[in-house]
């Protein structure tokens, strides 16, 4: 299932928390793209549900920013939410172009939209796999 | 679009190396964690093999207990750990921070707003005390 809020994208997974990481991190390794940090966030959540937070990064986009205007590096890497709900997994991520009202530093937009776009690409990707083996089409 | 710019960027007189010290000692006297340090220059050079002026990113989060009124709220995770960034400006280093007043409010909840406000200002305090401690070394009023 896939849906569009108004501060990003969530795609729920009817697979394990563990399985999605692996495959999340897989296909990102694929794209090109790498986890710059990790962090295991929300640990006593009421639920009990695991909750994890993925920084993703590209060499190459930093290099176009810090010639371009390093203040762009405040919105890198990007933020991905990752969270367990019981046998399912949540996937979460923000637009942050589209979040950010203010006017982003110069040249920002084309390489922090691209880098959106690629990881957008990936988790889709993981979305559409994933309703092509539970028989489900995303939402 | 607002006019008003999305980021905040403070001009410090030192050099990188001790702007990045000054800084991360400023943070933890206001009980803020640098959970990670990212050096983005010198990742480009690792994986590109290309040199840019020193760059880091510091991922600033607060105490344990700021992160209490968090819990349920993914949203949250999207903007934390918060980014501050230093970069290398020849004999002076520029610190730049995420304005939260620029970031669309409809569909943030007021608890991830206000923990992100009150971030953003410990962190802004924070870079203030550095510059001042780091100017008054330099004019010798401190050992």
């Amino acid at each position: 299932m896939t849906e569009s809020l108004e501060v990003g994208n969530q795609i729920m997974v009817d697979r394990p928390f563990g399985k999605v990481i692996k495959q999340i991190k897989a296909e990102l390794a694929q794209a090109e793209l790498e986890i710059a940090a990790e962090f295991e966030v929300d640990r006593n959540a009421p639920a009990g549900n695991t909750c994890r937070l993925l920084l993703i990064d590209c060499p190459l986009t930093d290099f176009e920013v810090l010639t371009l205007d390093a203040a762009t590096a405040v919105f890198l890497p990007l933020h991905i939410v990752v969270t367990s709900y019981d046998s399912r997994t949540r996937i979460f991520w923000a637009n942050t172009t589209a979040l950010v009202q203010g006017r982003l530093p110069a040249g920002a937009t084309a390489p922090l939209q691209r880098l959106e776009g690629r990881i957008a690409r990936v988790l889709f990707a993981l979305a559409d796999a994933d309703s092509t083996t539970s028989g489900k089409k995303p939402g | 679009m607002s006019a008003q710019p999305a980021t905040t960027t403070y001009t410090i007189p030192e050099s990188f190396e001790k702007t990045v010290i000054g800084l991360r000692n400023a943070l933890s006297r206001r009980n803020l964690r640098v959970m990670e340090m990212l050096n983005l220059s010198e990742h480009i050079q690792r994986r590109l093999s290309i040199r840019t002026p020193p760059c880091v990113v510091l991922l600033v989060a607060p105490a344990a207990s700021g992160f209490d009124a968090l819990r349920c709220s993914s949203v949250a995770y999207l903007f934390m750990p918060l980014h501050v960034v230093i970069s290398d400006c020849g004999p002076l280093s520029k610190v730049h921070v995420l304005r939260s007043s620029q970031l669309d409010r409809e569909g943030i909840d007021s608890a991830t707003f206000s923990v992100l406000d009150r971030l953003q200002s410990e962190v802004a305090d924070a870079i203030h005390s550095s510059i001042k401690l780091m100017v008054e070394a330099d004019n010798g009023a401190l050992p």
